[in-house]
């Protein structure tokens, strides 16, 4: 008979399993940090391996989102008490132009952030509207929207690269 | 170009398609840092039999959920909004501001602190503005309620893991930057802030 897996085998097998695509999540979003954040999205793992589910990515990504906002978040907080801000965060945090061609990161800059996060976790991640909602925290109906509507004004400011009214959406996804 | 079309286009632009893996041996140390850290706070070391009547009696007066929730799980959106309008009771803010109820993701992973530290920010926000609008009585009641907030502000020491929360030593003294401003007259570091953070 098998014994259980140790606490240490369950969290290597998530680390063999997820880091690459953890690590990967953070560097589309900043080259600079993905290391530390895909490392601090782990420790969390590691500290909190009885509440990773059965589908681990979805609820990964969230995690490193989260450890990714919260160091923005601490950035953003001395840049601006330092007086030294230049950038909101939300610029800070996405800047595809940076990394795709030029027409598609144009029109990814466009988006709003909100509708650009859907769709990158879509398209880079691999996630399904299920995967999303975990990511995200938000339902899958909501996520399953936005994700259409996102799809829906990409592809217009693709095909018309003018500037666009993209309407907002307040929902919390 | 048809919306199914764009995730496709997206996949083909994708920046980390060419990524290459952590190197075997970076792994290892990340990984073997990972698990030499610490774990959460065990649970208290009672004897088996105390322990189940404990547990069962818990179960039976609290239920098990919320007891499994405070001994294990991290604090939930639910909690978190819970804290929120508890700590928000015991931090004033000045005439004419309101709390704003946080925008959370409710399968989000929080840190403890997470509702004071929503709720300190907001009074930051609100007392920074009082003050830069203010007049001289106004602006040395608003210095009076920074100080306080900043003795309610948790800190965050250097090697903490970020899932703990909490203020860095940079953010108290960029915090204590503005205010030694405040009291010189000069409003700038404050509007930056406002305008930044508010």
């Amino acid at each position: 008979m098998e014994s259980a897996p140790t606490r240490t085998e369950r969290f290597d097998r998530l680390f063999a399993a997820h880091f690459d695509e953890v690590r990967a999540y953070a560097w589309r979003r900043d080259p600079a940090t993905a290391d530390d954040v895909a490392a601090e999205s782990f420790l969390v793992a590691w500290r909190r391996l009885d509440d990773v589910p059965a589908d681990p990515l979805p609820w990964l990504i969230g995690v490193a989102r989260n450890v990714r906002l919260n160091a923005l978040r601490s950035e953003r907080r001395r840049a601006a008490l330092d007086a030294r801000l230049a950038r909101t965060a939300a610029q800070e945090a996405v800047e595809p132009e940076h990394w795709v061609s030029e027409d598609v990161g144009a029109a990814l800059a466009a988006l709003s952030e909100r509708d650009r996060e859907v769709v990158l976790l879509a398209a880079w991640e691999g996630l399904d509207t299920a995967g999303i909602a975990r990511a995200l925290g938000c339902s899958r109906a909501n996520a399953s929207l936005r994700l259409f509507r996102a799809r829906k004004r990409l592809a217009a400011l693709l095909d018309d690269p003018a500037p666009a009214p993209i309407g907002g959406a307040s929902d919390a996804c | 170009m048809p919306a199914e079309a764009v995730l496709e286009l997206l996949r083909r632009n994708d920046p980390a398609r060419g990524l290459e893996p952590l190197d075997a041996a970076a792994r290892e140390r990340v990984r073997a840092a990972i698990v030499a850290a610490p774990l959460p706070r065990p649970r208290p070391r009672f004897g088996r039999a105390v322990l189940v009547a404990a547990v069962a009696a818990a179960v039976l007066a609290a239920g098990g959920w919320t007891l499994y929730k405070a001994v294990f799980a991290g604090p939930t959106a639910q909690d978190v909004r819970s804290d929120f309008a508890r700590v928000t009771r015991t931090i004033q803010l000045p005439p004419g501001a309101r709390w704003r109820v946080p925008n959370l993701d409710e399968q989000g992973v929080y840190p403890g602190p997470q509702a004071r530290i929503i709720a300190l920010l907001q009074a930051t926000c609100a007392w920074f503005a009082y003050w830069r609008t203010g007049d001289a009585g106004e602006r040395a009641s608003a210095l009076s309620a920074e100080t306080r907030i900043r003795g309610l502000m948790p800190v965050h020491r250097e090697g903490m893991s970020e899932d703990a929360g909490g203020f860095d030593a940079t953010s108290f003294q960029a915090y204590d930057a503005i205010v030694a401003a405040q009291r010189r007259g000069d409003p700038a570091p404050t509007a930056v802030y406002l305008r930044a953070n508010c």
